[in-house]
């Protein structure tokens, strides 16, 4: 598996869309981060906003930002990822050259975690280094201590976990497809919509405010918001069960696509 | 170089992949025909009610190219895919180098390189990126391969222009050197002329018999005629799935070969009356003035002696082969058998 994955990264790294996606996710941030530099120098009381600027609050301010994009980005990748290798016809002669079928698919897996925990990193970098330069020019630096860094590390933990499920449904459906569209799609439109369906459910009987806790929406959401400080009341056993809840849908779409993946007939595409 | 010299060259470890050559034979072009890489036993595939291929049997040495005939639906790439492993046979089995696919399924990767209807690669990467991509898939394929093969195509000067730029020729040569990455004992060209202009489709029909010259076994699926009558040793043509004929291409010609005898100045009744004692002929027609003599290609002096004797002097008395053309559409017309 190990020579695939290599053939992954390798095709990755050539791909210009995985860069154009990194850079876009590096434009976002420093656009935010530079919006708010302007803002501080021309409001007449630019506190609040100088605050925004400091690296202690990253998560509550440019983090926001670099999640929602880092979002939207991988499922937009991850379904490309599978989706693409239909449209381009190239699924069978990677085949043909993979040992299994399985093999081929635990490296595809595991090139959608590691670009996405990368493009992540490059969003959080990214916040880090605008948050610093545009606070330091505004005149509002301030630094961190070690305890603040351990925060940081486990809110990128949180943010990891909370938005991956996403990424991970657009690769799943991409694949039992065969359609790139398809993946973009839902797991962009899922992320938007889902709160939205539970709201119109919950008016049918209270039943749905229990059940929307076992969709992706509301585990994800409640960890973002421990991220944000939206929320500061979210107890550990909620956090782990959201966190359980989250790693069962994932299970389910990786089992679904070794599933189908395995048992399919490539006749076309 | 007599034979047996180039028996001994081939079998001292130059086989492709991992078949050993065993000699089983020899090519149209002298060639080396080796063990056997792959054999497709009572393969058939149903999807759903319709049967795209129906107990089929194919077997493909190392240095032989077998062609693999048959009209558009005839089935060909599904059976492509089941020897892949893209497609589980709903009955039957594909042994490759002697061991079973269904149980091991890496056997398609150690041992076949194949180019399924069009070659498909990666449009963003350049040619050399894609079979470098390749490569790093199978592992341990030194990057002067892939320099060499792309020699081999003629693709050495364009090999870091992106693939998106190619011609459909430079992509079907890239596809040849893709499926030769692995030194495949058997490489599988599905309609590998598809679409190319005359000119690349001979340079891929001048790259074949040199696979099979350099001990590959080669699987060609097509329906261009002239091309496996070019290239092929043997040949199996199919139609709805089923095998309807299998032989060496030599053989399948003289099936249909006939001598066309020239006799102007006489009529052709009393020629046709004067030849009819000599043994071996089959059938005797009159076509446009000329004699149709069904009957072995020797029988020819017989034939000028039996007309000299009746006082009738034949300008020619010419054998006739027929094309593979003609036995294909003898063999695959429709109006034989209703659907």
């Amino acid at each position: 598996m190990m020579h695939l994955l290599r053939s992954e990264i390798f095709r990755l790294r050539k791909r210009p869309q995985a860069w154009i996606l990194a850079l876009i996710m590096v434009l976002a941030v420093g656009a935010f981060y530079v919006a708010l530099a302007i803002a501080a120098s021309v409001i007449s009381d630019p506190e609040s906003t100088e605050d925004s600027l400091k690296l202690p609050n990253i998560f509550e301010n440019g983090m926001q930002i670099a999640t929602l994009i880092g979002y939207i980005l991988t499922v937009v990748l991850a379904s490309g990822l599978i989706g693409n290798e239909y449209s381009w016809n190239t699924i069978r002669p990677l085949l043909a050259r993979a040992r299994s079928r399985s093999a081929l698919l635990s490296a595809k897996w595991l090139t959608v975690l590691l670009y996405s925990i990368g493009l992540f990193l490059i969003g959080f970098i990214a916040t880090i280094a605008f948050s610093a330069v545009t606070s330091a020019i505004v005149g509002g630096f301030e630094s961190v201590d070690a305890a603040t860094i351990g925060d940081w590390i486990v809110a990128f933990g949180r943010t990891l976990v909370s938005q991956l499920p996403y990424a991970a449904l657009a690769f799943a459906l991409a694949l039992i497809t065969r359609s790139n569209a398809v993946g973009i799609a839902v797991g962009i439109g899922l992320g938007f919509l889902e709160p939205a369906i539970w709201g119109l459910l919950g008016l049918v009987t209270d039943a749905f405010d229990e059940v929307r806790k076992f969709g992706l929406e509301y585990p994800s959401t409640l960890l973002f918001n421990m991220n944000s400080g939206f929320d500061d009341n979210v107890s550990s056993g909620e956090a782990w069960r959201a966190v359980a809840t989250l790693g069962v849908w994932v299970a389910i779409m990786v089992g679904a696509t070794y599933y189908f993946f395995n048992k399919r007939d490539v006749t076309s595409g | 170089m007599s034979t047996e010299t180039m028996v001994e060259q081939q079998t001292v470890g130059t086989a492709p992949g991992n078949a050993a050559p065993t000699i089983a034979g020899v090519g149209r072009r002298g060639q080396v025909q080796g063990q056997v890489i792959l054999e497709a036993s009572s393969l058939t595939k149903r999807f759903k009610s319709m049967v795209a291929v129906d107990d089929l049997n194919l077997t493909v040495r190392t240095g032989e190219v077998l062609g693999f005939l048959g009209p558009n639906g005839a089935g060909k790439s599904t059976t492509v895919g089941m020897i892949l492993g893209l497609i589980r046979p709903s009955s039957g089995t594909v042994r490759i180098a002697g061991q079973d696919l269904a149980s091991n399924a890496s056997l398609v990767s150690e041992n076949i390189g194949a180019i399924i209807e069009n070659p498909a690669f990666y449009p963003y990467m350049s040619g050399r990126d894609n079979l470098r991509a390749h490569a790093m898939a199978v592992g341990k394929i030194p990057e002067s391969r892939i320099d060499s093969l792309l020699e081999l195509v003629n693709l050495s000067e364009r090999a870091r222009h992106k693939y998106k730029t190619y011609s459909l020729g430079m992509k079907q040569r890239l596809g040849i050197a893709s499926t030769l990455l692995t030194d495949p004992a058997l490489v599988i060209l599905d309609e590998p002329t598809n679409g190319l202009d005359p000119a690349g489709q001979r340079e891929i029909r001048a790259i074949i018999p040199r696979l099979a010259d350099q001990g590959h076994g080669v699987l060609l699926a097509s329906h261009m005629l002239h091309e496996v009558e070019q290239v092929s040793d043997r040949v199996l043509i199919v139609r709805r799935g089923r095998l309807i004929t299998e032989g060496s291409v030599d053989d399948l010609l003289r099936r249909g070969g006939y001598i066309e005898v020239s006799v102007p100045g006489y009529d052709p009744e009393l020629a046709q009356k004067a030849i009819r004692p000599v043994q071996q002929i089959e059938q005797v027609t009159i076509e446009n003035g000329k004699l149709i003599v069904v009957a072995p290609e020797d029988v020819g002096s017989a034939l000028n002696r039996a007309l000299v004797e009746q006082g009738i002097f034949a300008s020619a008395i010419m054998p006739k082969h027929s094309t593979l053309e003609d036995l294909f559409l003898e063999l695959t017309d429709e109006t034989e058998e209703p659907a």
